[in-house]
């Protein structure tokens, strides 16, 4: 039993000693601390649109890379991960406001799909490790014990990490008409098995659905809004592009019509806030985008045109932010 | 209910602690009472599906010692319909139900019965199958009924080993509850050396691959090339590692309290054959099948298109075991008939090989080195191709993972291995270790290797065994895989 204690002892003093260089972190944790460290001028959110790379393109660099390439005035630093979501970002704003840095811009790109009940509720998408981490590390920044700590209980399941269904099911997610079809999230088919219905399902379930003010991610944007009002950081938001072509080519104009509803509330909320929103929904065509190349249905993913779009349109807006 | 949380390394010291405070005969009764409080952190109803199971066979049993003739076998049989009905109930029927739904479909017949809306209770083919053995040793006269009823349940129940095994047999787990266990440092420090590398196995390899496996074989259509190939790769160790983790925590649990399990797995990777592989994998089953199923169907002693036939009967019914999916039956399947095979094709092959001229196992120490490595490495492959079946969600995953599955290819965007490079290189890293430990070790378990080193090297291993489990086992909650079954 000695033994064991002093085995015990012994462990808990590497632990804290050791967590003075190790802690409880992500790599998008660690990549947003490097950049405010090196206190980078545009910290750029983003989800998998930010670094895909379609067949055939020539360059591989992301819009956050080819951003920067076309703003050598200020510096740029991205953080993302794919599925990333308002959920997340909030916590990554709260956890700036926090520690109190202040980068001149923060840019989220909204992907309108990131609404649509299949990316609520897919368990992938819940990041529950990670929303543990940026609570802790917004709530008991100081706390060395804690730091020590965190990493061991939540390799031992300490918190509970379940979903919250009452979240899942509070989300207001309907056809207009109705609710969403089952099919709404990726069919579990080969490529080359994807009928255009199942594809129109999809964009249904995507895109389709009647977005309201009580959507728990509206909400995060809502908390994100209100937490950097006043601040030295501005924010910026800008709508993806999505491959409306496709999308109204198969389901017809009722597509673009109900996407314009959901796209017009957040512009109608961003602009409550006064924070400036870039719309490049529909700006882009079917072209633009890399799906056809790899993937099975239409979704944001761009090209290298489709990129470099995106990137100059950001680079003029953020101009014009950083010279007021 | 995991042994990775906190609630267990809180749970299990306490009642620990309690069962060597309290005097011998009653021991039994918080061991009984701990068990059914882990079991019932599940869902606790369902200790009356235990119950149920425990009293039909604790009484079955002592019908069978006190009964003559045809009575015995009827008691017998009664007990062994009672269990595989329980067993039926909640993890077939619905596979059925679907199975005939479907084929009534496709005749055009109307099918009224509905499926049942029941949460597989964890654990029910493992102590479904512990308690059946019981029954069936009193049957053959190899065991005494136990009387105590108590005794028996725990028997059934011991929580170290209830939800995944392993699979033991009465002679040697029931006695030992009625032997006092005090304290003794050696076997608690044997048992939690034990423990701790279950806990290193499962929480540092095995749940950091399933980050990727996962991820893959949920949708497989969303990935081609490489990812299918390393994912693959990926749940061997996984499946392993998580298996035998889980193992090596019950073993070294119920040793801490002065109980011996049986050992589960053998270094199986290293067979140089599938039947030696069955012999070290999952050892607690596949004897079980081998005793219970294999040897009164005829065993070996029965001509040899028989002997294929009952191989093939043998892993079918194994394949079943795991889970009520056309996937593990065709896994099952698959190994039977590769077994089958080899037995038929037996003395085809050394004929072949004298025709041929090429070097005999016996020939040279080279040339059996080489056919041993050769060997393992067809077992090895022929498994882990095996583990597309196992792992897959359906048939149809099943066959597209092996037809797209290449050693280049299917990165689609630079972000792809984003969040999953830290878990796979630490997973691959850490089993790399296990093997290499496991090549060292051959017939002699690491740990008395370990024990005959000095205490600066043998106390800065286990500190980093445990602070890489601290710091880099896989936070995600990820059951073990065998809870399923």
């Amino acid at each position: 039993v000695g033994r064991l204690v002093a085995f015990a002892a012994l462990l808990l003093i590497v632990q804290i000693i050791l967590s003075f260089w190790l802690e409880a972190s992500f790599p998008e944790l660690s990549a947003l601390d490097r950049h405010l460290a090196a206190r980078v001028d545009v910290i750029y959110f983003g989800d998998s649109v930010l670094h895909y790379h379609a067949r055939g393109d020539r360059t591989r660099r992301g819009i956050p890379e080819l951003l920067q390439e076309l703003s050598p005035a200020y510096t740029v630093g991205s953080v993302d991960h794919p599925a990333y979501h308002f959920g997340l970002y909030r916590r990554f704003c709260e956890y700036i406001r926090r520690i109190g840095a202040a980068p001149k811009i923060i840019v989220i790109p909204i992907t309108i799909r990131s609404f649509s009940a299949a990316w609520l509720r897919r368990p992938e998408y819940q990041f529950p490790t990670e929303s543990i981490i940026l609570g802790y590390r917004t709530q008991h920044f100081e706390s060395r014990m804690m730091r020590a700590f965190l990493q061991p209980l939540l390799v031992f399941k300490a918190f509970d990490m379940r979903p919250e269904a009452a979240f899942v099911e509070r989300a207001p997610m309907n056809a207009g008409n109705g609710p969403l079809d089952d099919g709404a999230d990726v069919p579990h088919k080969r490529p080359e098995d994807i009928s255009d219905d199942d594809i129109m399902r999809w964009l249904r379930g995507a895109y389709m659905y009647s977005l309201t003010g009580a959507h728990p991610r509206i909400q995060d944007m809502l908390d994100i809004m209100r937490a950097f009002r006043g601040t030295r950081s501005k924010l910026f938001f800008y709508l993806t592009p999505i491959d409306h072509e496709t999308g109204t080519q198969l389901v017809g104009e009722a597509f673009s019509q109900r996407v314009r509803e959901n796209v017009g509330l957040i512009l109608r909320l961003s602009a409550a806030h006064d924070v400036p929103l870039s719309d490049l929904t529909f700006s882009l065509g079917a072209d633009a985008f890399g799906w056809r190349g790899d993937g099975k249905v239409p979704d944001e993913h761009l090209a290298e045109s489709g990129r470099r779009y995106v990137a100059t349109r950001l680079q003029q807006s953020l101009r014009s932010l950083l010279r007021d | 209910v995991l042994f990775n949380s906190v609630s267990f390394l809180l749970y299990f010291p306490v009642v620990t602690l309690f069962y060597f405070l309290l005097p011998h005969t009653h021991q039994w009764a918080l061991l009984l009472a701990a068990s059914c409080l882990f079991y019932m952190a599940f869902i606790p109803a369902y200790i009356l599906i235990l119950a149920f199971t425990i009293v039909i066979d604790y009484v079955a049993a002592i019908l069978i010692a006190n009964a003559t003739g045809t009575a015995r076998k009827t008691f017998l049989g009664t007990s062994i319909l009672s269990n595989l009905g329980v067993l039926f109930v909640f993890k077939y029927f619905n596979f059925f139900n679907t199975n005939l739904a479907a084929a009534a479909e496709f005749l055009g017949w109307k099918y009224p019965i509905h499926a049942l809306e029941i949460v597989l209770p964890i654990g029910l083919s493992f102590h479904t199958f512990q308690a059946m053995s019981y029954t069936i040793e009193v049957y053959r006269g190899r065991q005494q009924p136990e009387n105590h009823f108590g005794i028996f349940a725990l028997y059934v129940m011991f929580y170290p080993q209830l939800v995944a095994g392993p699979i033991e047999r009465p002679q040697n787990l029931l006695p030992q509850f009625k032997e006092p266990h005090n304290f003794h440092p050696l076997e608690a420090s044997a048992g939690l050396q034990r423990m701790l590398w279950g806990m290193f196995k499962k929480v540092v390899i095995a749940d950091n691959l399933a980050v990727l496996v996962n991820r893959v074989y949920a949708n497989p259509q969303e990935h081609v090339g490489f990812p299918l190939l390393l994912a693959t790769l990926a749940f061997t160790f996984q499946v392993y590692c998580d298996f035998s983790g889980y193992s090596d925590i019950a073993i070294g649990s119920a040793r801490v309290m002065g109980f011996r399990l049986r050992e589960n797995f053998d270094r199986p990777y290293f067979s140089p054959s599938l039947g030696e592989l069955w012999r070290r994998w999952h050892i607690s089953l596949s004897s079980w099948f081998r005793d219970y199923l294999y040897i009164p169907l005829g065993g070996s002693r029965v001509s040899r298109p028989r002997r294929c036939l009952n191989l093939c009967v043998v892993f079918v019914v194994c394949g079943l075991w795991h889970g009520a999916n056309w996937t593990y039956i065709v896994w099952g399947g698959l190994h039977g008939l590769y077994l089958a095979t080899s037995v038929a094709t037996a003395r085809l092959r050394a004929e072949l090989i004298g025709a041929l001229g090429l070097p005999t196992y016996s020939a040279s120490r080279t040339a059996s080195i080489a056919h041993d490595a050769l060997c393992t490495a067809v077992t090895f492959g022929f498994f882990a191709f095996s583990l597309v079946i196992f792992r897959a969600n359906s048939l149809s995953d099943a066959m597209f993972i092996l037809t797209h599955m290449s050693f280049s290819g299917g990165i689609t965007y630079a972000g792809y291995w984003v969040g999953w490079k830290k878990a796979l290189a630490v997973g691959f890293l850490a089993a790399s270790l296990v093997a290499v430990s496991e090549v060292i070790r051959k017939n002699r378990p690491l740990r008395d290797a370990l024990l005959e080193q000095p205490l600066f090297v043998r106390w800065p291993a286990y500190a980093a065994a445990a602070w890489l489990m601290m710091n880099y086992g896989a936070t995600d909650e990820i059951p073990f895989i065998y809870f399923q079954f």
